[in-house]
């Protein structure tokens, strides 16, 4: 292209009419409600635990300004090395099945028929059963006697009985696994609609073209679902980083650590301890890393569909 | 939109509103936290604020009960947000804390002298703190041990007197560990010993004051725990787990096994949890033993106790209100129906006839109160993972506790400057 081509020509766009009294008041009444609502409960909260994160409160009395300590000395603090560990360790161990088993069943319920249907509610149950009761079932199954269900299991194939959630090797896997069991259905929702999203006329056209089932899958499905496939695992992603619930329930954090994530830390630290600087400093070091894992999610996932 | 405001702004104004006096009306507001089984805590308070009120017109109490998960969080939040109650039920743990940060109102401007005499020493001196006492003690919780009859006799003991030293226990709990159905897996284990956060105070501070050690030095300024006693009481307790007469699950917390007859020995089992097996599992025989004995015969109880907020605006009937169910007669009353021990001479034995709480009651003089530090919890949640790290195998008793008493020293350094 030489230089002296053409610039191209920027598209014409309407200048903007300007809006009526009444529209802005419309606007505004619609926005106003979240906007007020967001800024109390999301961006008040958010920007005071930044200031607090250089401080030292107890929860009373005064914050006492205490400028990067409350960072540096969570760099030395080996529970929150562990935190890490076991985070990311959480992260691997949940993200990965939390789109292969979802996606997996999507494919297989997204047919008509009444059947699919039926499944498809089995399948939402756990997502709609309430947390705590969900855990201590699986508190139940997974205890570590000999005559827990999970262990009955184990001597009906004649593996010796597990310690399960009393051991430090299979407690984190265990949670992941709980985890997954918990939400995978919420995330097969996401991607019936994403597999409902296609339009029929790829699969038509990859048939004639006489492709197989696999290859409709690789090349028509998943280029297909990318925008669904990025949304799932940002998502499900940032829930894997702020694991907490399933470590308070199940093993309060134990044994020996091993399943002390980072907002369980933050957890110990606020409301135990009640260091509220130090946990809010804590928090935001998980903000930071769930920001930088989502951007490379974006680099690597976010791009738009490219079917046009 | 005014509409809204206004119950907004009303939900936002200081609770002095509906506590303001109408006419010589005065309400005092306590948080109490459930105690009985289906929370007849409720019927109970409800019997003695009317027969208060009766004796004292113009004041009105209304005991708010609140679950006990949580607890702390909710009271900083309500101190914070000058929105506390007048009184709460607090145990003992809480009062250093409590004290440091000046929320609560000291008794003794309120009390008689006859009243404060009426508390043993021990109970005196673990509610005082600065010269001052902090709080009105109800009731102790003296953490012993359970023995399920049936294994301690099995295993050849007598259960009419059960092992009282840490040698007799050892023997005991390792004969009563036990496979029963001959499959090569034991499924009977001696003693049941949780290494979680919430129970040191009950589990390992025992052992260690047993074995002549304490929690910290008697400045307060560093660990104790990390002397050769520390080391002694910790390797009894880790060789119980890696020897398998712990059942796993106590790693974290407690669970079934005794409730279902296999267990021989509850570890700190106190007069909840006895009340608790005998009305959920009264097929499983048993009995307390004694406060063990090593070099000290020693063991652990909290002292639940009421305490009044700095914030009340009306001590004076807040600490009559108290004074009232720290009297004799409903201490007596409120510690036979919660199964506790009270706390004051005067009310004498409330469990003569009963061969199980007489012996809690009994024992509860060899009882100490929990550790008088701010950091008394914290320092527990350090020691947790170590000792759990210890019973897995994973340091020796001594690394664990070398571990841990870093952290507090650096903790309580902290704390110092």
């Amino acid at each position: 292209m030489s230089a002296s081509a053409p610039v191209t020509k920027k598209p014409v766009i309407a200048a903007p009419r300007p809006m009526s009294r009444a529209e802005k008041i419309f606007i505004l009444s619609v926005l106003g409600p979240a906007l007020i609502h967001f800024t109390i409960f999301t961006i008040t909260p958010v920007t005071l635990s930044l200031i607090l994160s250089f401080s030292e409160w107890q929860l009373l009395g005064t914050p006492q300004f205490v400028g990067l300590k409350n960072y540096i000395e969570l760099f030395h603090d080996e529970t929150f090395r562990i935190g890490m560990k076991n985070t990311f360790l959480y992260v691997l161990m949940y993200v990965p099945p939390m789109l292969i088993v979802p996606l997996g069943l999507a494919m297989l319920i997204n047919r008509p028929g009444i059947m699919p249907q039926v499944f498809r509610s089995i399948y939402f149950l756990p997502v709609v059963t309430s947390f705590v009761v969900f855990a201590l079932i699986f508190k139940w199954i997974f205890s570590a006697e000999p005559t827990s269900l999970a262990n009955q299991f184990m001597h009906l194939l004649g593996l010796p009985a597990q310690s399960w959630l009393a051991n430090e090797n299979q407690a984190l896997p265990l949670l992941a696994f709980l985890g997954i069991l918990k939400g995978a259905a919420w995330n097969m929702i996401y991607f019936i609609a994403g597999l409902q999203g296609i339009p029929d006329t790829f699969y038509e056209a990859a048939r004639i073209d006489g492709a197989n089932r696999r290859q409709v899958f690789r090349n028509v499905t998943l280029p297909l679902l990318r925008p669904t496939l990025y949304f799932v695992s940002v998502l499900t992603t940032i829930g894997a980083f702020q694991v907490f619930d399933s470590a308070f329930l199940l093993t309060q954090g134990g044994p020996n650590r091993a399943t002390t994530t980072i907002v369980y830390f933050v957890y110990q630290a606020g409301f135990e301890q009640f260091r509220m600087g130090y946990a809010s400093a804590s928090a935001y070091v998980l903000l930071v890393l769930v920001f930088v894992v989502t951007y490379i999610q974006k680099r690597w996932l976010g791009k738009p569909a490219d079917w046009y | 939109m005014a509409v809204c405001f206004s119950v907004l702004l009303c939900g936002c104004a200081p609770q002095a509103s509906d506590d303001k006096s109408e006419g010589s009306n005065v309400t005092v507001r306590m948080w109490a936290f459930p105690m009985l089984p289906e929370l007849r805590d409720h019927k109970l308070y409800d019997e003695l604020v009317a027969d208060f009120e009766q004796a004292n017109p113009g004041v009105k109490v209304k005991v708010e009960m609140l679950p006990w998960a949580g607890r702390s969080q909710k009271m900083l939040t309500a101190i914070a947000g000058n929105r506390a109650p007048d009184a709460v039920y607090l145990n003992l743990d809480y009062m250093p804390r409590f004290v440091d940060q000046g929320v609560l109102e000291p008794f003794d401007d309120y009390i008689t002298p006859e009243e404060k005499a009426d508390y043993p020493p021990e109970v005196l001196d673990a509610v005082t703190l600065e010269g001052k006492m902090w709080l009105l003690p109800l009731l102790r919780n003296p953490n012993i041990g359970i023995f399920n009859t049936n294994l301690l006799r099995e295993a050849g003991f007598d259960p009419a007197d059960p092992p009282r030293t840490w040698e007799q226990l050892d023997k005991a709990v390792r004969a009563m560990t036990r496979d029963t159905n001959g499959d090569g897996v034991v499924d009977q284990w001696g003693v049941g010993f949780i290494f979680g956060a919430d129970t040191v105070n009950s589990t390992y501070w025992p052992l260690l004051w047993q074995a002549g050690g304490d929690v910290l030095t008697t400045d307060g300024k560093r660990a104790a725990f990390d002397g050769p006693e520390g080391e002694e009481a910790l390797a009894l307790a880790v060789n119980w787990f890696r020897d398998g007469i712990i059942p796993k699950s106590f790693i974290a917390m407690g669970a079934s096994e005794f409730a279902m007859g296999r267990l021989g020995y509850l570890y700190g089992g106190g007069p909840m949890e006895a009340a608790n097996l005998l009305r959920d599992a009264p097929d499983v025989p048993l009995t307390v033993g004694p406060v063990l004995e090593h070099r000290d015969r020693v063991s652990y109880s909290t002292i639940g106790s009421y305490a009044m907020f700095k914030q009340s605006r009306h001590k004076k009937e807040t600490a009559a209100w108290l004074s009232y169910m720290t009297s004799p007669k409903v201490m007596a009353r409120f510690c036979k129906e919660t199964n506790y021990v009270p706390t004051k001479s005067s009310v004498g034995s409330i469990y003569a006839d009963d061969p199980i709480f007489s012996i809690f009651e009994r024992e509860a003089a060899y009882c100490r109160p929990d550790v008088k530090s701010v950091f008394a919890r914290q320092i527990m949640m350090h020691l947790a993972p170590e000792m759990q790290a210890a019973a897995l195998g994973k340091k020796s008793p001594r690394e664990a506790l070398d571990a841990a008493a870093k952290a507090v020293n650096e903790m309580l350094e902290r704390a110092d400057k």
